[in-house]
């Protein structure tokens, strides 16, 4: 065969070949690779502290920046995982605290509570927000992502930070943005049981703390935390938090839910003013509800007015239009498929005859979604495990204009001898029921 | 012209043909390899308008009309080849020994062989993500055609595609078997990647003309024939040195020719590879290999068994904003990779491996007929990798909102420093996902689906996954040819395939973790609190993911064709007529055993069968006025399914098919004239086409998705887009002309205009719900196909020496490449207040320069690019030949020559800022080269 005596002839072409097959298919494409290693931060030490560094600026004057070699090292109590801190860092050391803005998210990454962080302050700006002093990379901007490599360095170590504790009196600015411990507090009426803010709608929400001397202080929760919808203990406890001002009022700031802890029972304090999400609020006579005292877009709170959704989570919320709130609730782009929610009047004595009239109105009708019930045995809490009567009244309706007003008329509440509660349902859906439902003016007067 | 009255013309054309009686002309001889001396299987006989094929000995043997002046000029062609033209007196003659005709070997003969073809752009069926790869059509391969293999060598690198067409759109067969892709119908050209030694031996059509071997695409068909009988005999071994997608490759091929005793066999390997290829940061490691036998029984029956692969690693070259191109100081910026403890790392690993074997055996009962039958597998994997993360930043260094683009700070100025001096600013960090994940200590309550089980650990936030679409397919090919006289011939066949694609993902690398865990966290993001509803594994909730391990979705669809086609050709003195038909019954549906906590009721499912019949017929004449000039006429119209890929609104999540599902129909008429003189080959042709009632289905992330009272939200959206209608007409234009014996000057041009001629209607569906979230209008009516010259043109200049060298210069043009479209921008709500939703008002006005602005579609600059071809070969001894082989393109190293481009799907719906998401666009390779030494024995 022809092809042997080739190679016969060839034999080096042969073997060069074959030397040459076996380089080429031998040759080496890396594509292994090794975990990077913990990064190496012997060069950095740090030469202020976080008190020094604070001192170099009074809140209320104009961002200044920081121009010579400045190295703080703190731990991180506060970082964004729960989302109820946004592009913000809280450090914290020996001396004081203070709140280092990135303008990134996923911090907590990087930073989390209890690591050793670096600080290089050069170039970085000392600014305050509404009195709390805070670094930026700008004068008014958190640290760009891009650079944050260059002034914030995670160290080595881990730290658990004890939170100080301290009375509700005690709190000033000697503690601002530490991490602070109140013991035997608990929400106050109107602040207990509800929301920690509206996870809904992403607004941040304002909710009392109390001791059992009934002294206050504010905590607040954005509407981005990941347990903004969880609702507060009912109970007495101990809270930790971030302490922080907003000018001149004292607020707290929670990282997660695990900062409060109240199992306790919970104490009495004189009188609780506002509302009573409980419903044990003393039963009325009359009523003239015109919602004024309701807060736009929170749910409906005030003057033993409740809320309750029953299915989904939406609950009728406060509006404020051209000067006048009144009661609100839609199914619209709710994030649930279906919405049931109740408003449900404080306790109504009804020795004798009464009148109940309302206003009610719709919007971007597509659906009759409103109805008026009147409850004997409802326990203030759910609903469902009551008995409701329909009443009957105009409502707002398909033939009605968007968003006018339509007065009830007389409704007659016939004497039962005992207390009632009048209930607005909103039922609806996200998909097609998705008209808007309003309510004002509410009352009951003798009849 | 519509259909009708095509038909009514080509029936005119018919009527007037005389088939009156010739005499019939006996003629004998054999092609050998002037070379080895070894007879060519397979080389194409062209008598005038008739075409025959040499057996496996290289035999000519066939009858044929002899031409009224007496002369037989007879053109022989063969893949890797010199054409040749032979010219016989056979006045009065009733039989003719031709004797024995040497072919020579193009190889250092100034032809482009399929081997130079080292591809500037990497061929890829499944990454139809815009991100800097794209299919280019299958027929662009070397060919004796001036315009095909112009288009090849000179247009390719600017993603040139024969009119226009998606790859769907040619039918591949290889050794008898269908090779397309049913789910997203594209040939992969990429499962005998590396295997250009054996894949020479080729049959081409462009447009409508009839095959011997299947009814074919609109867009024509190629039928590769491997077969270790039709491979020459020899022993070949190169090395070719490039600086393209990959820099080095070696090649060895063994072939023994058809051996005493009936038996063939060959064998070939290659492997290619890189550190980094042209674009920074793109490792490339390709193998491959093949095996072929064949055994002859007698001169009636051969038997063949083929089986090849190719598994194939590279790093994926990414595409870029201008922004960051121009800080990393060049137009090939790759985002996709990083350093790690400083060695370059991917992130977007392409990994394929999908071997191939096919049986086939032909029969060839009488000279008159063949009978081939095939049978086929296909398995494997096939699957690229990708950075996932959860509760983590973005990853990617280009993510818009780190940028200096964005920033509207006095930090702007030090950020923008910093990217164009820091090389690791611009890459990924992947020491930063190793250190979020070492930080990420969790604890996962009811873990792996079993109450009460608590597990601590470090839970990643930053993943590398697997994204597979593995593909098993099986094909039944029969294919019978017969001569029912000499000028009538018939052809058909029918085949059945049945292809499985598993679509799932597997978990790469922790990236230093613990675990993953297995939720959805777009569903989580909207559904907090819900824990069923963000499982993707409602059998086993809260699953940690440990490396290897299946997660996210795991599905297959499945589709199956069976289809019959039959073709008449009928040749007198003037005329070839030719009339072909065909119908397939496709159905295709999803299985999946995960049951999705978004859609618990039908996501384990079967699904129920989408099924349609698709038809097609086409019909064509030619007119030879002589053996030199032949005027041409085709037209077709065909029925096509829809796509698998693009029938199901959310495949991961749920087995809901896209509503009104609707075949597609394409009708298509082309016209040409060519010259085939020896001194001289002109190619023109006109042609029309209509794609009409397409579908597509796309991913992505939406800006505007949900309409809220306070505006609009984001949400992953599937995009499907129906009632697509696409024309595509132009002029093809290819010359040659011999300037004496060295010199020759050749040139192509394809004028097109590739245009949509519809308003596609689009539902939006969020993957977490199963109701359409919006329709509407897309305004897209005579905006241009993307990415795509429209026009392109090249002239060349080559010399041929005596001496065994030449050189090959062309001038190429290029211009209408157009930048693909963001459908969302060309609706209403883009040129609305968006405020409030529910009553959009126009704010943008008509005409307008922001109107302009957002609406018109971009066009790229025309350029121009030179490329040098060049070779050299000795013959050393009796038998061993050594070649050299030179290319450069783009010669005068362009670096700025956008070949297409794309608008992001982010569109700024409140400022109307349509620079806040600038187009991202790809760019032409530099200068480049390869250089191959090869010898042959």
């Amino acid at each position: 065969m022809s092809f042997l005596n080739v190679k016969r002839r060839f034999s080096p072409w042969i073997l060069g070949t074959v030397f040459f097959l076996v380089l080429g298919f031998s040759a080496c494409v890396d594509r292994e690779f090794d975990e990077p290693p913990v990064g190496d931060l012997t060069e950095i030490e740090a030469n202020t502290t976080i008190a020094q560094l604070s001192s170099r600026f009074t809140p209320g004057q104009d961002p200044v920046q920081i121009t010579e070699n400045v190295v703080i090292k703190g731990v991180v109590i506060a970082d964004d995982k729960s989302g109820n801190f946004y592009k913000q860092i809280v450090v914290q050391d020996n001396t004081g605290g203070i709140v280092v803005r990135m303008n990134s998210t996923g911090l907590f990454g990087q930073f989390p509570i209890g690591k050793e962080v670096f600080v290089s302050c050069n170039g970085l700006y000392l600014s305050d927000y509404n009195g709390v002093i805070q670094l930026n990379g700008s004068a008014a901007d958190g640290i760009e992502e891009l650079l944050i490599s260059r002034h914030v360095f995670a160290g080595p170590g881990t730290q658990t930070i004890t939170p100080k504790k301290v009375t509700i009196d005690q709190l000033n600015n000697s503690l601002m943005s530490t991490l602070i411990q109140l013991d035997g507090v608990q929400f106050k009426d109107g602040s207990a049981g509800v929301s920690y803010a509206d996870a809904a709608k992403k607004l941040s929400k304002n909710l009392d703390v109390t001791d059992c001397s009934g002294k206050t202080v504010v905590l607040r929760t954005s509407g981005f935390a990941d347990f903004a919808a969880q609702l507060t203990p009912t109970q007495n406890g101990s809270l930790v938090a971030v302490y922080s001002v907003f000018g001149t009022t004292k607020q707290l700031y929670i990282r997660d839910v695990n900062d409060v802890k109240m199992a306790d029972v919970r104490c009495t304090i004189g009188s609780g003013g506002g509302g009573n999400p409980g419903g044990t609020t003393t039963p009325v006579d009359t009523l003239n509800e015109t919602f004024s005292s309701e807060k736009n877009n929170d749910p409906i709170v005030k003057n033993g007015w409740t809320t309750v959704a029953t299915t989904g989570t939406r609950v009728w919320i406060g509006k404020l239009f051209s000067g006048n709130t009144y009661a609100q609730a839609t199914a619209f782009s709710d994030t649930n498929t279906d919405m049931e929610s109740w408003m449900i009047s404080p306790p109504i004595g009804l020795k004798t005859n009464k009148i109940l009239n309302f206003e009610s109105a719709m919007a971007f009708y597509v659906h009759d979604g409103l109805s008026v019930w009147i409850s004997t045995n409802y326990d203030g809490k759910n609903p469902k495990t009551a008995t409701w009567t329909p009443l009957n009244g105009k409502l707002a309706g398909k033939t009605s204009g968007d968003n006018t007003f339509v007065a009830s008329g007389d409704i007659p509440l016939a004497a039962t001898g005992g207390n009632v509660h009048i209930g607005f349902k909103y039922v609806g859906n996200k998909a097609t029921n998705t008209t808007t439902y309003r309510i004002d003016n509410v009352r009951v007067r003798k009849g | 012209m519509n259909l009708s009255q095509f038909f009514l013309l080509w029936g005119i054309f018919l009527g007037g043909v005389s088939l009156s009686a010739q005499t019939s002309f006996q003629v004998r001889g054999k092609v050998i390899d002037q070379a080895s001396g070894v007879g060519i299987p397979g080389v194409e006989v062209r008598l005038l308008t008739t075409t025959f094929f040499t057996g496996p000995e290289g035999d000519i043997d066939f009858q044929a009309v002899l031409p009224s002046d007496g002369k037989l000029v007879i053109t022989l062609t063969k893949p890797g080849y010199q054409e040749k033209e032979v010219v016989f007196e056979g006045k009065g003659k009733l039989s003719f020994n031709l004797g024995t005709i040497q072919l020579v070997s193009t190889e250092g003969s100034g032809q482009v062989n399929s081997e130079d073809l080292i591809p500037v752009i990497t061929l890829s069926t499944n990454e139809l993500e815009g991100e800097g790869e794209q299919n280019i059509s299958s027929l662009l391969t070397a060919s004796n055609d001036v315009f095909i293999s112009s288009a090849s060598f000179n247009f390719s690198a600017a993603r040139f595609r024969l009119r226009g067409y998606d790859g769907q759109y040619a039918d591949v067969y290889f050794n008898g078997v269908p090779v397309n892709d049913l789910e997203n119908g594209f040939p992969n050209w990429n499962l005998w990647g590396g295997l250009n030694d054996v894949v020479r031996s080729r049959q081409t059509s462009i447009g409508l003309a009839a095959n011997p071997f299947a009814f074919g695409g609109v867009g024509g068909a190629t039928a590769l024939d491997t077969r270790a009988s039709s491979q020459r005999k020899q022993l070949r071994v190169s090395y070719a040195l490039s600086n393209r997608t990959y820099r080095n490759r070696i090649m060895g091929t063994y072939s023994t020719g058809v051996l005493p005793g009936g038996w063939a066999f060959s064998v070939s390997g290659s492997r290619r590879w890189a550190e980094e290829g042209y674009v920074p940061g793109t490792v490339y490691d390709a193998w491959s290999y093949f095996i072929s036998a064949d055994k002859l029984f007698g001169t009636t029956h051969t038997l063949n068994i083929t089986a090849f692969g190719a598994p194939v690693t590279r790093g994926r070259a990414g595409v870029s904003t201008q922004e960051m191109n121009d800080f990393a100081g060049t137009n090939f910026y790759n985002p996709n990779w990083g350093y790690q403890n400083g060695e370059v790392r991917n992130s977007r690993i392409a990994n394929s491996h999908e071997p191939v074997v096919i049986l086939r055996h032909d029969w060839t009962p009488t000279e008159r007929t063949r009978l081939t039958t095939a049978v086929s597998y296909q398995f494997g994997r096939d699957g690229a990798t990708a950075i996932d993360w959860y509760d983590a930043r973005d990853p990617r260094p280009d993510y818009y909102r780190k940028l200096p683009s964005y920033i509207e700070n006095e930090q702007k100025d030090l950020v923008a420093e910093l990217l164009s001096t820091d090389e690791n600013a611009r890459q990924i960090d992947w020491a930063y996902m190793y250190e979020v994940n070492r930080n990420s200590i969790a604890t996962i309550l009811n873990a792996d689906g079993m109450e009460g089980n608590t597990v601590t650990g470090k839970r990643a936030q930053y993943v590398i996954e697997d994204r597979r679409f593995d593909t098993r397919r099986a094909n039944a090919n029969i294919n019978v040819e017969h001569n029912l006289s000499d000028r009538l011939r018939v052809s058909g066949g029918i085949n059945y395939q049945l292809q499985k694609v598993r679509n799932f993902k597997v978990l790469e690398d922790l990236l230093g973790a613990d675990f993953y865990l297995d939720i959805d966290k777009f569903a989580e993001f909207d559904f907090a609190g819900d824990t069923e509803f963000i499982q993707n594994d409602l059998d086993v909730q809260n699953k940690l993911v440990q490396e290897g391990e299946t997660f996210g979705y795991d599905y297959a669809t499945l589709t199956s064709k069976a289809g019959a086609w039959g073709q008449f050709e009928i040749t007198t003195n003037h005329f070839d007529f030719f009339a072909s038909a065909q119908g397939a019954q496709t159905e295709f549906w999803r299985e999946s055993n995960l049951r999705n906590g978004k859609f618990p009721d039908n996501s384990a499912t079967v699904s129920e069968k989408a099924s349609f019949f698709d038809y097609g017929v086409k019909g064509g004449a030619t007119f030879k006025l002589d053996g030199r000039n032949y005027f041409i006429l085709n037209a077709s119209f065909q029925n096509q399914a829809p796509l698998p890929r693009n029938g199901f609104v959310s495949p991961r999540t749920r087995d809901q098919f896209v509503g009104d599902l609707q075949q597609e129909q394409i009708t298509s008429v082309e016209g040409g004239y060519l010259l085939r003189a020896p001194y001289a080959k002109i190619r023109l042709v006109g042609y029309y086409t209509e794609f009409a009632n397409q579908t597509t289905a796309q991913s992505f992330y939406l800006d505007n998705a949900i309409a809220t009272e306070e505006g609009f939200e984001g949400g992953f959206v599937n995009y499907i887009m129906t009632g697509i209608t696409t024309r595509h007409m132009g002029l093809e234009l290819g010359a040659e002309v011999a300037l004496g014996a060295a010199w020759r000057v050749r040139g192509a041009a394809s004028l097109g205009e590739f245009i949509y001629t519809s308003r596609p209607d689009v539902s939006v569906y969020l993957d977490n719900l199963a109701e359409v979230l919006r329709q509407e209008k897309v305004y897209i009516k005579n905006f241009y196909v993307p990415n795509l010259p429209q026009t392109a043109g090249t002239i060349g200049l080559s010399y041929n020496s005596p001496k065994f060298w030449f050189a090959n210069l062309n001038v190429n043009y290029f211009d209408n490449i157009w930048i693909d479209f963001n459908p969302e921008r060309r609706t209403n709500a883009a040129v609305s207040f968006v405020e409030n939703p529910l009553f959009p008002s126009q704010v943008v006005e008509p005409g307008s320069e922001l109107w302009q602005k957002i609406l018109y579609q971009e066009k790229a600059p025309s350029a121009y690019t030179v490329d040098f071809f060049g070779g050299k070969s000795w013959k050393v001894g009796d038998n061993l030949f050594l070649y050299l082989n030179v290319g450069v393109n783009n010669l005068l190293d362009k670096k700025d020559f956008v070949i297409g481009g794309y608008e992001q799907y982010r569109f700024d719906y409140a400022e109307k800022n349509v620079d806040k998401f600038p187009n991202r666009y790809f760019y032409g390779y530099g200068r480049n080269y390869y250089v191959s030494l090869a010898f042959r024995i």
